[in-house]
This record gives structure tokens, sequence and C-alpha cells, in this order.
């Protein structure tokens, strides 16, 4: 059963004011101006009302946001599955998780947030497979940038030369500054002095905003944001994995301190379910088990938990895109496009589907639309973490040529061998405790 | 300087409202349903107070909509050039007419509502000129369909084959229909009847009142309900069937506009379907699109807000060196009117004609750079071009892959053979000059 009951959404109210708002000044009526004042003020005063709406208590006292609290609601898990790091066995699938985040991600970014038909038009207008099993051979708006920094066409394989700029990258490269500036022991303080240094926006949350305003780091997330449950946690889970692998419950820990700086309740479990599926996934070889293990860091009744433990429980009957595309758009009939849950469970499908065909996972991925760059970022990293890089058809990585591309303030390049050296440093340091 | 006094807009605050519903539903708050309905009640009703105000009685006296009174407000003018059709001259000038018209339409229809500066990048990334010389090389998102009827890139110079669909071309194919269905007395009702037939769908003032009608609201009274677009450009963008079936003679072609657009449009939106109409039937006779842009004034009110901006861009014509001056003075001037408004757009089109001169490649390649409603106005310049030089003026590559087709979203009409309309829009022209 859906986990929130939706009301129906305002549609064209603004449009339609504004249009008979120019309308009655084009006849010269009179008060128009006081009217759409009145308005405005009427409009704000009901915004506050519903944004002043008393939380459900007893969903509250199950979703914490402070880590004792989310740690003791948690179920019983391995926490640690190496006890030092095994440097050979992490090079490889530290190298296969990040080109497999990084293929997914640009395979998902042209096309991100598209309906499934709108995929499957453009695929046939270019005779591309469907699912995709390539880059797509052509950008919609091949001119326009992503970010101001790269070009669309640098998304497909005639143009790409390196890995092209995305958030869901930059959080990756982010997070690895983080822990290099301010040691494993950063705190949430760290991570917000970190994205007024490093980053020039903050997509789809004003936290930016907030730090800059000077807004207290641990405070920034909860003041005038309606996106706090949304998948920003969960697109810059992976340093964390990354830094902390076989290690889930550090990795958990470092993702909760940086996502209490963008999210709350199931937008921080968010982060660090995934954070700790990726520090699982490189000691337990299978992303599937690795999925599972995640479930140990959050809260065993959060909405979240709930629904992964659903997500996987059905997972098998979910044959392919569509199929988990329809299923989630029944369960979470109103829920944001970018939200953590929804998404969530389209990663986890992914995986399942596509088993250890790592173009099948991301393509399918891909293929059931929402935050599809987000998610199957998610699942080729989980997937590469958990099979290592020669699972990566060589066709993914072949104009990687060694460079990705960011729009980190000051850092317009980062090396992929170079940020394959820096995290194993980190990764040293988190497993020797210092 | 003329201006309307625009509010301040709402910005996103229904997003605001929905992403809050959203998030306090996902805290398990009670009440968020009950709040929502709360919110659209009162503005429903606040909605219903805005469009209550009672219109300006100086300004509505001076901008009626009931044929009779416009016509005792317009200037003195010559009404009627021509007593007679000079068949040759006219089925050389239809021809320019129809083939600029749609030339211009292709040209603008897949970069509609650009800004500026994003045509310029997409013609620097296809390595084009711009302002643009020839059809786009290649159509962004050139999979999807405009009008449900035509790809996108069967826009572009090396995928067209007939000239693609669009609403600025169906309209002048729906006016050449009414003209032959109903004959020169066609009455606002038959339009409606025509509407009813031959459109499947609509947009904007024009979908507001298909609605209307197929709900049995009369053809008369379609414009007024629900319909906050009666002032924008729709009504325009279909004159010109009725400048072309009354070439010569504006004052009967600006009350064929007048019979059309009432049923989508009001003042401002029914005078720019006049004055383009008797612009263009004008301009058969004077072979001057500048004159004919003058003489279009004829049949409007003279104090309307359309003819005084009419004449403000003429004053200002010779000032205005390119598209980037154009659309300078026009943000500048029509600030918070919409992009899809009559008057803008109207002062857009006579200043592409005006840059253009002589040069057809350059009037609408000049009046497309401007965007706005570029792919309505472009269209409109082509076709006051063309009904002044002809069709010799205009250069093979714009019509190279007409191939003699039209495509059409008309229902049972997918496809028009271009010499056919022209032959058919001659005998309509000979029938109104006749007096039959």
């Amino acid at each position: 059963m859906t986990p929130y009951d939706y009301s129906e959404p305002l549609q064209d109210i603004e449009r339609t004011i504004n249009a008979w708002a120019q309308h009655k000044a084009e006849t010269g009526a009179d008060g128009v101006t006081e009217k759409m004042a009145e308005i405005k003020a009427l409009l704000a005063d009901k915004l506050a009302e519903l944004r002043a709406l008393p939380e459900d208590a007893a969903l509250r006292a199950a979703e914490p946001d402070d880590l004792d609290g989310i740690r003791a609601l948690r179920p019983s898990g391995a926490r640690r599955y190496w006890n030092e790091l095994h440097e050979a066995t992490y090079r490889d699938r530290l190298e296969g998780a990040w080109l497999g985040r990084c293929a997914g991600n640009v395979l998902g970014s042209i096309v991100e947030l598209w309906s499934p038909e709108k995929m499957e038009d453009w695929a046939a207008y270019l005779g591309d497979a469907f699912p995709p099993e390539d880059y797509w051979s052509e950008a919609e708006r091949p001119f326009e940038y992503k970010y101001e920094t790269s070009l669309r066409d640098a998304f497909t394989p005639a143009k790409m030369d390196g890995v092209p700029t995305d958030d869901d990258l930059i959080y990756t490269q982010v997070g690895m500054l983080i822990l290099e500036d301010y040691g494993i022991d950063f705190t949430v303080d760290d991570v917000g002095a970190a994205w007024v240094k490093y980053l020039p926006v903050s997509p789809a949350t004003p936290v930016l905003d907030n730090l800059q305003a000077d807004v207290p780091a641990t405070q920034v997330a909860a003041v005038d944001n309606p996106t706090q449950f949304w998948i920003i946690g969960s697109i810059s889970a992976d340093p964390w994995g990354y830094a902390a692998p076989g290690y889930p419950e550090l990795a958990a820990d470092f993702a909760w301190r940086q996502s209490t700086v963008c999210n709350r309740r199931n937008g921080i479990y968010g982060a660090m379910y995934f954070a700790a599926t990726i520090a699982a996934a490189f000691a337990l070889g299978d992303p599937m088990k690795a999925l599972e293990a995640g479930l140990s860091e959050i809260p065993a009744d959060c909405v979240l938990a709930k629904e992964a433990r659903w997500a996987l429980e059905v997972a098998d009957d979910i044959k392919d895109y569509r199929a988990a595309r329809a299923a989630a758009d029944e369960r979470y009939a109103g829920m944001h496009p970018v939200h953590t849950i929804n998404n969530a469970a389209l990663t986890i499908w992914g995986l399942n589907i596509g088993g250890d065909d790592f173009t099948k996972v991301i393509g399918e991925t891909v293929a059931m639309g929402l935050d599809n760059d987000c998610t199957a970022a998610s699942a080729g990293s989980i997937f590469g973490a958990a099979f290592g890089k020669d699972a990566i058809p060589a066709q993914w990585t072949r104009n990687f040529n060694n460079k990705a591309h960011s729009f980190i303030i000051g850092q317009p390049e980062f090396a992929i061998d170079d940020m394959i050296n820096r995290f194993t440093a980190l990764a040293q340091q988190a497993h020797a405790g210092d | 300087m003329s201006n309307y006094n625009y509010p301040d807009e709402l910005e996103n605050i229904d997003r605001a409202i929905n992403l809050w519903a959203q998030l306090k539903t996902e805290t398990g708050a009670p009440g968020v349903a009950d709040k929502v309905a709360e919110i659209k009640a009162v503005i429903a009703e606040k909605l219903a107070e805005l469009r209550a105000l009672p219109d300006d009685p100086g300004l509505m006296e001076k901008e009626p909509n009931d044929l009779a009174g416009i016509r005792a407000l317009r200037p003195a003018g010559p009404r009627r050039y021509w007593s007679e059709l000079p068949a040759e001259k006219y089925r050389d000038r239809i021809e320019g007419a129809i083939l600029g018209r749609f030339a211009g339409c292709v040209l603008g229809s897949i970069v509609e509502c650009w800004e500026v500066d994003k045509m310029e990048r997409w013609a620097s990334y296809n390595g084009e000129a711009f302002p643009p010389v020839d059809y786009w090389k290649e159509a962004e998102r050139p999979n999807d369909l405009k009008y449900r009827t035509s790809l996108r890139d069967t826009f572009t110079r090396s995928k067209m084959d007939g000239v693609p669909t669009d609403d600025d071309i169906i309209y002048t194919q729906l006016g050449l229909l009414i003209l032959e269905d109903y004959g020169p007395d066609f009455t606002v009702d038959d339009v409606g009847a025509a509407w009813m037939k031959y459109l499947p769908h609509a947009a904007t003032a024009e979908g507001i009142a298909l609605r209307n009608l197929h709900a049995g609201v009369p053809p008369m009274q379609a414009a007024d309900v629900d319909n906050p677009f009666m002032f924008w450009i729709g009504a325009d963008i279909r004159s010109d069937p009725w400048g072309y079936g009354a070439p010569g003679y504006p004052e009967k072609a600006a009350e064929f506009a007048w019979r059309d657009s009432a049923i989508s449009h009001r003042r401002n939106g029914i005078y720019g379907a006049m004055y383009f109409s008797a612009a263009i039937a004008a301009a058969f006779a004077l072979d001057d699109p500048m004159q004919a842009l003058e003489a279009g004034l004829g049949e409007i009110p003279a104090d309307c807000l359309l003819a005084r901006e009419v004449r403000w861009a003429l004053d200002n014509a010779g000032a205005v060196k390119d598209y980037k001056q154009a659309r300078a003075a026009v943000d500048s001037r029509y600030a918070g009117m919409h992009r899809i408004h009559t008057i803008n757009n109207a002062v857009l089109t006579i200043w592409g004609l005006a840059i253009g001169g002589d040069d057809f490649t350059k009037a609408i390649g000049e009046t497309v750079a401007m965007g706005l409603d570029n792919d309505c106005t472009a269209a409109t310049v082509g076709s006051i071009f063309g009904a002044a030089y002809g069709k010799d003026a205009i250069p093979a590559h714009w019509t190279r892959n007409f191939n003699n087709k039209v495509y059409s979203y008309i229902i049972d009409k997918p496809e028009f053979a271009l010499d056919d309309m022209f032959d058919r829009y001659l005998t309509q022209a000979a029938k109104t000059l006749a007096g039959d």
C-alpha cells in the first residue's frame, strides 16, 4: 500500500491568475494591482498555515534526525565486514564503482526525468536500442550546457572526451575533498564550510543560500526547505561508501554528517542507506545482499526502510523498466519525481533486473525514468563496488580518457586514476581509525 | 509613451504550496488535504473577484467590438483600391504571399518563442548564419510532433518534403474553406460551424472558443466565456485568408476578419486581425509593404491601443536597425506583456518588414531572430512581402522543398496542393471583387 496519501496538487493556478491579471490590466480595470497584492498576501498566509500544521508525533518518533536516535532504532547488523583495508580487492572494486557511477550518470543525464515513452521515441528516432546498450548517439538540445560546464552533446560517444560533469558526480568529488580537508572526523560544520567553498550552486535545494546567509550548518536543511526528503542525500552517498569500504556503520556515520546539511528524516536515511550499501558491496561482492545489508544502518520503521524492504521483496516480480515504473507510479502516486523513496525503489529494481550484466543494470534503470541519472549512477556504483572494474564493458569507459570534468569551484578537472589513489588513501585512514 | 500598467505576477506560489503539501503529508501532519482544499477555494474566490473588476469605460469606448462601432471610429482611408480583379497580377502576388507566409512560418516554427540568445547559440552550434539565411539545418527535439502532425525535423532543409503543418498555416487553409463553403457573405455563425467541422484542436483563445462552441455557446459569445487570451495574437494569425480573399479591397478584408475574429477575440485582438487583413489586401494594390502597413490603419479605431502602437512602430521604424534593437525596444516598451500578445508582435512584424526592405531573406530572417511569437510574425511578414512584390521576389531556396504540398491537421484534409490553393483563392478573390 501507498506510504503517503497526497492531496490533489494545485494545477495552473498561477498561470490562470497571471493571465487574468494581465487581461484586466489591459482593459484598464481599476484595482488590479491591489487585487494581485491581496491574492499574494492571502496565499502567503495560507502557505504559512499549511507549513504550521503539526507533524504526526508517532511517525516522528520512528524517524529521528540525530545519529544517536537513528542508531537506537536501527536493526541488528554486521556494522563492519573488513577490519582492515583489502587493498587489491578494494582498488579493483573502487575503480569499478567510480566508473560504473560515471557511466550510469552520463547515460541518464541527458534524459533526466524523461518519461519512458519519450525515451522510447527518442531511441526509435535515432535508431538506438532501448533500453540503451550504449550512450545515446545524439543529445536532444546538444548545444545547451549542463551546470554551465559540459555541453549536452559531450554526453554522446562521438563528442565525449572525459566524463562530462553533473551534480551526481561532483558530490562524489566534494566528499573526497571534505575527507582530505578535514579528516575522517569531519563535522557537519565542516561540510557546510566545504559547500560554501566548493559549490557554485546547489541544485533543487535552498541549502547553499541558507549557508551563505550564515544559518548554522546543522540548521540549514530545515530552513525554508520543502525538499528535505528529496534525493540529494542519496546522490551524495557514494564517497562515504568509497572511504569506508567493508565498514557500513562508518559509511553511514559519514553520510549522516554530510546529509544533515541538506536533508532530514528519509532524506538523511537515503544517504545513510546507500552509503552503507556501497560499503557493504565492497565486502559482499553481491549488489542484492548489499542492498539488504544497507538496511541495518537506518531506523527499522522509517518509511524508507519499509519501502526498501517492500522493493526487495517484490523485486523478482519486476521484470523490466515498464513493470518497475508502473509499480512505482502506482505505489507512489503524487510523490515528487526527485524524492528519495520512489527513486530508491527503482534503483533496487534496476540492480535486480540487471544482475551481473552492467549494461542491463544501467540501461533498464535509465529506461525507468524519474530521477534516472541519479538512480543509474547509484546502480552503477553499487554494481562496480560488488563486481569490480572488469565487469564494466569497455564501451562505457572508452571516451573517459582518465578525465572527469567538474563544476566545483577551482577544480575544473579530476584525473580518474588520481581519484582512485586518493580514495584509497582515505579508506586506509578510515580503517586505521585516524 | 503608452503602456499597460501590469501588476507583479505570482511567482512559484503554486509550486511552493504543492511542495509543502507533499512534505507535510510525508510528516503525517493531519489536515493537509483540508488545508489544500481551503486554499483552492480561496483562490477560486479571489480569481472571481479579479475577473469581476470592471473594465475602464473610457478605454472601452475607444475600443468597441461591433463592426459598426469600429467603423465609426476608424480614420479616413481608401477602403478599396481595385474595383475589379487584375487576375494575372493577382495570381503572381497570391503565389508570393502564400509562399512567403509559409516560408516565414516554417523558418520560425521550430524556434517559436525562443530567447534571442538561444537562437544565436543554436545557429552557432550548427555552424549557421544568424539571422538565418536559409531554413535551420537541424531541429532541436527533431522527433517531437508539431500539432500532432509534422515531425519537427521536417522543418529542416534536409528533411522537408512539402510544407510541414503549423497553426499559422492551417488557418490560411481554414479561411479558404470558409469562403468556399459559405461564400463572401459568411457570418460569425458560419465560422462557428466551420470550426466545429474542421478544427480538431486549438490553442489559447481559439482553444477556449472551440471548447465553448462544443459546449453550445453561441458563436458571438464564444470569445467572452472564460477567455483571458482575447487580446492575444490568435486572430491576427488568421488574417491572411481575408486579405487574399479581398485583394485591393481593405475594407472588405477587414470586415471578413471581423466576422472571423469575433468568434475568439475582442478589442485589440479583433483589431489585430482587421489591421493585418487590411494591410495584406492593400499590399496587393500598393506594391509596397510599408505603405500597406500605413493603409491597414484605415480600418481600425483611430485611438485603440493597437493603432497607437502601430503608429509608434511606423514612426520609429527607420531608427530600428536590426533584430537586437527591435527586441530591446519591444522589451522595454511592453514589459510584462505576454509574449504571444497582438501588440508587441505587431510591432516586431512592422520592424521586420522595414529592416528587410525588398530583401525577402532579410525580412523573415530578422523577424525570426527577434523572437517572441516569431513563427507568427515571420509568417505575416512573408505574406505581406509576397503580396506586395510577387513570387519572383522570393528566392528559390525558400521553396525548393515545398514540392507543391502543404500538410494540414484540418479534419479530413491532410494535404493541400499549393497550386490548387492559388487557383482557389483566385476564384474567391474574383467573387469578392465582383460583389456576388
